[in-house]
């Protein structure tokens, strides 16, 4: 028996349906993704796109109804949770495996309780620690975070943070629950760009210092890029292109990813002949038929409209779901 | 937190002067010659005159301000016209009567009114919201001399569990004198529940969509936790200023309350008072009820500044 | 970030993370609201047609005796009843509504005037005019519920029209508060300032431009402001200081028929459902209109 070893997570064909009181939306339409032992993944994509809906569903967050989840599967360690991850309560399973950093670290921290006791209450509740080790192990993950003078820091309350060290704390919070998987839901976005990158770095760090698991939710290219090595692409709700994030970067196949790299300002690019992608893209439940990026597809046929595509896998692990690889690629080559 | 205190106090008292000369102008304005219809009809001229003269009616206006302005703050509303008494003397036997009825509707507005709140918004759209919210509504709709006479029809008149109206006071035995507040009480407190309770529903529900309690529950907590811990001491913060703020306008309801019950407080005093045109009872009246609000709002605002670190701190 | 196990699910789009919600239409919050705003409207209506055809749907002269019996229950000729008068209770009931949509509609009105243009003036004007106008506010608001309207009745005597002076006094720093708070935030927006730059004048501005910005707003004070005037003319009435006997009010019905309690406990039972059906109707109306017009209850004081 020579199989490779069972990835951490591996998650098959997700759907999250949102029933209304007047329509059902789609939010998610088949997202299939796999993280490895110490492994970081990006999920990319604008809102809208369901890759927030996605980290939420593993950690349990959607609140069923109004939300339905299927999974063709869902496994972690090779352990089944394709049953429970549909259920309503998964969170107090899920959060043993996962935690989750927020986008928005200002409104995440309850403003009235001090730092140490939302920290200690982790501890002492979901780790069992005694009070007098939980208040230890708080210091030493605030320490672990760079906050500098931890032990009286854990008595001051969030609005006295800045909004770094506020993230910083919600990492630590994260932290607490020793995941095997940190799912990080745009946690630079609502930072000053000066501390994105001192989070990045930290976030970076403890991932390979913790051989974590990541997911990593961006709809910034060149944020994911900092910190995972695969990406997963995903548009209306599904993944149109995966791949290493080196072979992404130097050769997207999929439209949609080109026009995010060419929209993206680089350095290294300053000039591109591609256009910005038109458009905008579908509200959830609002999705076209076909394949869902074609109204905005500057190579887009009629087969487009009427048949999705499936993914194709091209290279070194890559997949990607388009009608016209080939012409995506000649014009690649011609920029 | 000091500095806070300050302020606010500061900001009270112009509000207080300026009810003090809306008050004053007010009885000058009152159709007719006031001290005519405090003397009666058949007064003589020497009766009206010396009543002029008490009531400081013939100096210049701005000294008769000042004159009651200070008399005010010695604690001295003057004399009833028709009794013939010290204003005092007359209010203080009735505040007792008043206060423990307000403090009785609040006790059970906060007994009642937040739980049923909080579980009527951690149950939303379900039965147990359904009937919290109905509740209340009709409980706002409600007029509570109306719920007050019906109280008293089925309890103390067919069922005779209370005492149907009248007063006992606390030295004829705790119990006794109790019971004679149990349906004032409810009555009283049944209009400020459903306020209460339609306000720490909205409260909690608001707390509910916050993003910590999605941290919460990223955190694993179970639900009883998240509602009890992490939400309700957030939602608690509203809550305490709504209830508050409602103990002042209980104070003006317990005057209509006690007229049902026939209870011997400052309501009562007060319709009386103005039957007879009695103006500085009605005066001192309205000036110590508004005192008493204003004090309660300000104790409000603090223990506001004290539950909530984000005011508590504002200051440093 | 808005998704959370504990959400409530009609409050934004039902669980779905806030960028990811679709917006909340109109026609799908009318529908959200059922029957209740109907119902409410419904019997609002009811009770505004029987008050404005009282005099002639009268089934006997709600003020003389016109029966042979005293507390007598109802019956074919005496529908609800007959009082310690020997009156019919149930004319005198149609008689009584006329006081109770009278003062509710004049109050309303009233309110609706003097307190839309002080808060349009005093939110616009800013300054001077606005701290003026607060302070008024401030001093009425410090004079708790309906001690106020009660202080008001006791220097003005009783009769319909210093009650209704007193509750339009009563109700009109709430209603100050919330047109200054709306006019407040529609002066920064963008049509107002181009308004002032082509050279309108304030008069225009404010009539054409904000005025019908805040009468949304507005128009939900009113209504809650409606029932609120419907209820303190009854207490008022109830305590003897409001409109005067033998004229009927539901409130001062009620205030007869608490001495004889015991005797005929109905004299008093049909005034308080009146007043507690046209009450309930009107915060059922004014709910809906709430939901509608304020959703996010930004004006509410």
């Amino acid at each position: 028996m020579n199989t490779p070893p069972a990835p951490l997570v591996d998650l098959g064909n997700l759907r999250v349906t949102f029933r209304l009181s007047d329509r059902t939306v789609p939010a998610v339409r088949g997202v299939s993704l796999t993280v490895g032992e110490g492994e970081a993944v990006g999920i990319l994509g604008e809102s809208g796109s369901g890759k927030s809906v996605t980290g939420r569903t593993l950690l349990g967050l959607l609140r069923t109804p109004p939300a339905r989840i299927e999974v063709d599967h869902l496994r972690f360690r090779g352990e089944d949770l394709s049953a429970a991850v549909t259920r309503p309560g998964f969170s107090g399973q899920a959060t043993k495996r996962f935690a989750m950093v927020f986008q928005n670290p200002f409104t995440a921290l309850n403003p009235v309780f001090r730092i140490g006791t939302t920290l200690c209450e982790v501890l002492v509740k979901r780790r069992g620690m005694s009070r007098a080790d939980a208040r230890r192990a708080a210091v030493d993950l605030l320490d672990a975070v760079h906050i500098s003078d931890a032990g009286n820091r854990l008595r001051s309350y969030p609005h006295e943070f800045s909004g770094g060290m506020q993230q910083r704390i919600m990492i630590a919070l994260a932290l607490a629950l020793e995941p095997e998987v940190l799912i990080a839901d745009e946690p630079t976005t609502a930072l000053d760009v000066t501390v994105q990158a001192r989070i990045l770095d930290l976030l970076r760090e403890i991932q390979r210092e913790r051989r974590m698991g990541m997911i990593f939710i961006s709809h910034d290219l060149d944020v994911v890029s900092e910190v995972v090595s695969r990406v997963y692409v995903m548009y209306a709700g599904r993944i149109v292109e995966t791949g290493p994030v080196d072979e992404l970067s130097r050769r997207p196949r999929h439209p949609y990813t080109q026009g995010l790299w060419a929209s993206a300002p680089r350095l290294d690019r300053y000039k591109t002949r591609l256009p910005a992608i038109p458009g905008n893209p579908p509200a959830p439940g609002h999705a076209p038929p076909g394949c869902a990026f074609h109204p905005r597809c500057r190579l887009a046929t009629d087969i487009c409209a009427q048949e999705r595509p499936e993914p194709r896998p091209v290279a070194d692990g890559a997949l990607v779901a388009c009608h016209h690889l080939d012409r995506a690629a000649q014009e690649r080559e011609t920029v | 937190m000091f500095r806070y205190i300050v302020k606010r106090l500061l900001h009270t008292i112009p509000t207080l002067f300026l009810l003090a000369v809306g008050l004053f102008i007010l009885v000058r304005v009152v159709p007719g010659d006031p001290v005519l219809a405090m003397v009666g009809e058949n007064a003589t001229p020497e009766q009206i005159e010396g009543l002029r003269e008490q009531l400081h009616l013939n100096d210049p206006i701005y000294t008769q301000f000042l004159t009651w302005l200070g008399d005010l703050a010695r604690g001295d509303f003057g004399n009833s016209v028709q009794l013939r008494r010290p204003v005092t003397d007359l209010i203080m036997p009735r505040v007792p009567v008043t206060l423990t009825l307000a403090l009785l509707a609040t006790l059970l507005t906060v007994v009642l009114a937040i739980p049923a709140g909080v579980v009527a918004a951690a149950h939303k759209g379900k039965a147990a919201d359904r009937v919290a919210l109905s509740a209340s509504l009709v409980g706002v709709s409600v007029p509570s001399f109306f719920v007050g006479m019906m109280l008293m029809l089925v309890f103390a008149v067919n069922l005779r569990w209370f005492p149907t109206s009248g007063y006992r006071p606390l030295s004829e035995g705790l119990w006794t004198s109790l019971q004679g507040f149990v349906l004032p009480a409810i009555t009283l407190g049944a209009l400020y529940a459903a306020i209460v309770t339609r306000m720490s529903r909205t409260s909690m529900l608001e707390v509910l969509s916050q993003d910590y309690v999605v941290t919460a529950q990223a955190s694993g907590f179970g639900r009883r936790r998240i509602l009890y811990r992490h939400a309700l001491k957030n939602a608690l913060i509203p809550i305490v200023t709504v209830v508050g703020l409602n103990l002042g306008s209980l104070l003006g309801g317990s005057l209509v309350t006690e007229r049902v019950f026939n209870l011997p407080g400052l309501g009562t005093l007060l319709l009386s008072s103005i039957e007879r045109r009695d103006y500085p009872v009605i005066q001192a009246i309205v000036l110590l009820v508004t005192l008493t609000y204003v004090v309660i709002n300000l104790i409000v605002d603090i223990v506001y500044a004290m539950l909530d670190p984000r005011v508590r701190y504002a200051d440093k | 970030m808005r998704t959370s196990e504990l959400t409530d699910p009609t409050s934004t789009a039902e669980g779905l993370p806030e960028e990811e919600a679709p917006p909340r239409r109109r026609a799908a919050v009318l529908r959200e609201l059922g029957w209740m705003p109907l119902a409410g409207f419904a019997v609002v209506a009811f009770v505004i047609v029987v008050a404005a055809l009282a005099p002639w749907i009268m089934p006997h002269d709600p003020l003389v005796s016109t029966s042979t019996q005293r507390f007598a229950g109802p019956s074919a000729a005496h529908w609800f009843g007959t009082d310690g008068y020997s009156r019919d209770v149930f004319s005198r009931m149609l008689l009584g509504s006329r006081v109770s949509i009278f003062v509710g509609f004049v109050v309303t009105a009233t309110v609706l005037l003097v307190g839309g243009v002080l808060g349009l003036v005093a939110g616009y004007a800013g300054g001077l005019v606005d701290s003026i106008v607060g302070r008024i506010v401030d001093v009425l608001l410090a004079v708790p519920g309906i001690l106020l309207a009660i202080a008001i009745v006791a220097f003005l005597g009783p009769g319909i029209q210093n009650v209704c002076i007193a509750i339009s006094i009563h109700q009109l720093p709430a209603m100050v508060r919330v047109v200054r708070g709306a006019t407040l935030s529609v002066r920064k927006r963008p049509f107002v300032r181009a308004g002032r730059a082509v050279g309108m004048g304030h008069t225009r501005l404010l009539l054409r431009h904000i005025g019908p910005f805040v009468l949304g707003v507005a128009m939900v004070q009113a209504t809650l402001g409606f029932a609120d005037a419907v209820l303190y003319e009854a207490a008022l009435s109830y305590l003897g200081i409001g409109v005067q006997l033998p004229e009927p009010t539901w409130g001062n019905m009620i205030s007869e028929a608490q001495s004889f309690l015991t005797r005929q406990p109905l004299n008093a039972i049909f005034p308080g459902l009146g007043l507690t059906l046209l009450l309930l109707g009107v915060n059922f109306l004014g709910d809906g209109l709430r939901d509608v017009f304020d959703p996010e209850g930004r004006y509410r004081s």
